[in-house]
């Protein structure tokens, strides 16, 4: 009987030892039975001559409150679950300890003593403010998108207005300023959407909604609405029979071609051509821009897709933007799996290309 | 929209915006349209349920954004009550993204209008919705 005790016995400590908690027994007159290492490690213990002495001689005064709080509650309810508290431990960290308790009975439901047993927190507290920190940024974009465009829904809102009754009173002069005033009004929306937009793109906020979209039609809708603004430019769109649906956000990839196309006359004063090629090359479908417009220095490529980079020379003198469109295009066809990058000659004109895996013609 | 004149007579509208200037916008313009209902106003969501309760309301105009009860909660208590299937319901918002705006005509919003938006974006939305509560 003796051995089978011991034995027993034996199981237990060594149960004690390598669970990953802290671990404390009490008697009914709070004095220490058992306590782990790892208990003694959290609170700073020393583990020799523990045994039999009160838990407040033991474990340091500010604690104590919280333990007696705990060991009266326990005796009460019969268990507490998960009181967190914070613990100083080496260097200065802070570590968070979820404390919890059940007391121990015994046949004839007389209370002995309990068992604390110490859980360490600190990694899911960090989960948890991660979390609260994302929703944060979340709402943020949200509502900071709101705010800037509702003053925004008045001014267009009522100009729209005043250019109605302006035409009904025949005022053209007043018509005139105020189709600025709306043409300006609506640029300022553009800007938004492009803060905005890399304000999602930044923290990892943009969401893609992909369904099997031909590139080639994207790119044919995006010359569809250039062509108004462009009569000095012929656009050739030159796409293989190989190329695939692929996996895309419509919407955000007509806005990346919208980019590259405009940013093609934008840089081309002089008009020309404009070749838009479509084909695969390996495992990777390429769409090249193409444009013979006033070119880039090599300086000026290895900032291109940087936020806010605007080439300043004399070609470019009067030439608006934000300066977020290729740090827009740049995060969207990443977002999407591909890359993009640029070739250019100074004087000669520039070629951006857009890749992407053939991978992406698959549903994941 | 002349076509449909006689047809626009008695359409009670509530419009759910706590941006006075953008709600006045909205109430003048739908004054311009020359309809004879009435056109309710609310700046929250529990202002507008409690107008909604009260009055016969055909079309509702509401912002995403509102205090007290959000425009999305707003619709959902609209749609779970008896008969809303005859209420129009246009959503404002300054949102794009497709995931949100669908979200919204899950909820049982009708129609998405983007701010900021023009007087021919608006009018066509609002056509829209007469001719489905012409429908209903």
């Amino acid at each position: 009987m003796k051995e089978h005790t011991r034995s027993f016995n034996g199981f237990i400590h060594s149960l004690i030892e390598s669970l990953p908690y802290g671990i404390m027994v009490l008697d009914h007159d709070d004095r220490i039975q058992e306590l782990n290492r790892n208990f003694s490690f959290i609170f700073n213990i020393n583990i020799a001559d523990v045994k039999g002495k009160n838990y407040k001689e033991v474990i340091e005064s500010k604690f104590v409150q919280v333990f007696s709080n705990l060991i009266e509650d326990t005796k009460v309810k019969g268990f507490v679950m998960d009181r967190q508290i914070s613990v100083p431990i080496l260097g200065g960290v802070e570590i968070t300890i979820a404390l919890s308790s059940s007391a121990l009975k015994d046949k004839d439901n007389n209370f002995y003593g309990l068992t604390i047993i110490c859980r360490e927190m600190t990694a899911t507290r960090e989960l948890e403010r991660m979390r609260e920190l994302d929703k944060l940024k979340s709402d943020f974009i949200s509502s900071v998108s709101h705010d800037l465009k509702t003053p925004l829904t008045s001014i267009i809102g009522y100009t729209d207005i005043l250019m109605q009754l302006a035409k009904e009173k025949s005022l053209s002069e007043e018509s005139d300023y105020l189709k600025i005033i709306m043409q300006e009004a609506m640029r300022f929306a553009r800007m938004i959407d492009d803060i905005i937009n890399m304000a999602k793109i930044e923290s990892g906020k943009l969401q893609l909604k992909k369904e099997l979209v031909s590139l080639k039609e994207i790119v044919e809708e995006v010359i569809k609405i250039v062509i108004v603004q462009a009569e000095k430019f012929k656009f050739i769109v030159n796409f293989d029979n190989s190329i695939p649906l692929l996996l895309i956000d419509k919407a955000q990839m007509k806005r990346v071609f919208l980019n590259l196309v405009s940013n093609a006359i934008k840089y081309s004063p002089q008009g020309g051509e404009i070749r838009i090629d479509g084909y695969t090359k390996g495992d990777n479908v390429y769409v090249d821009v193409i444009d013979h417009g006033i070119g880039m220095s090599e300086e000026a490529l290895s900032h291109m897709f940087e936020k806010f980079y605007r080439v300043e020379s004399d070609a470019t003198k009067g030439i608006t933007g934000t300066g977020l469109g290729l740090a827009i295009t740049k995060g969207i066809v990443e977002a999407h799996g591909g890359t993009i990058v640029v070739r250019s000659k100074l004087g000669e004109g520039s070629t951006f290309s857009v890749i992407f895996p053939l991978t992406m013609k698959k549903s994941i | 929209m002349e076509e449909d004149k006689n047809l626009k007579s008695l359409i009670n509208f509530l419009v759910v915006e706590d941006d006075e200037a953008v709600r006045q916008l909205i109430v003048r313009r739908l004054r311009m349209e020359d309809f004879s209902g009435s056109i309710y106003e609310a700046s929250d969501g529990q202002e507008a349920l409690k107008i909604f309760s009260e009055q016969e309301i055909d079309i509702i105009i509401c912002d995403w954004r509102i205090p007290l009860l959000n425009g999305i909660d707003f619709v959902n208590r609209v749609r779970s009550t008896y008969n809303s299937s005859k209420v129009a319901i246009i959503m404002m918002s300054a949102e794009t993204e497709m995931d949100k705006i669908e979200l919204a005509l899950n909820y049982g919003v009708d129609d998405y209008l983007t701010k900021p938006f023009t007087t021919q974006d608006f009018r066509e939305k609002l056509k829209k919705a007469i001719e489905k509560i012409k429908g209903r």
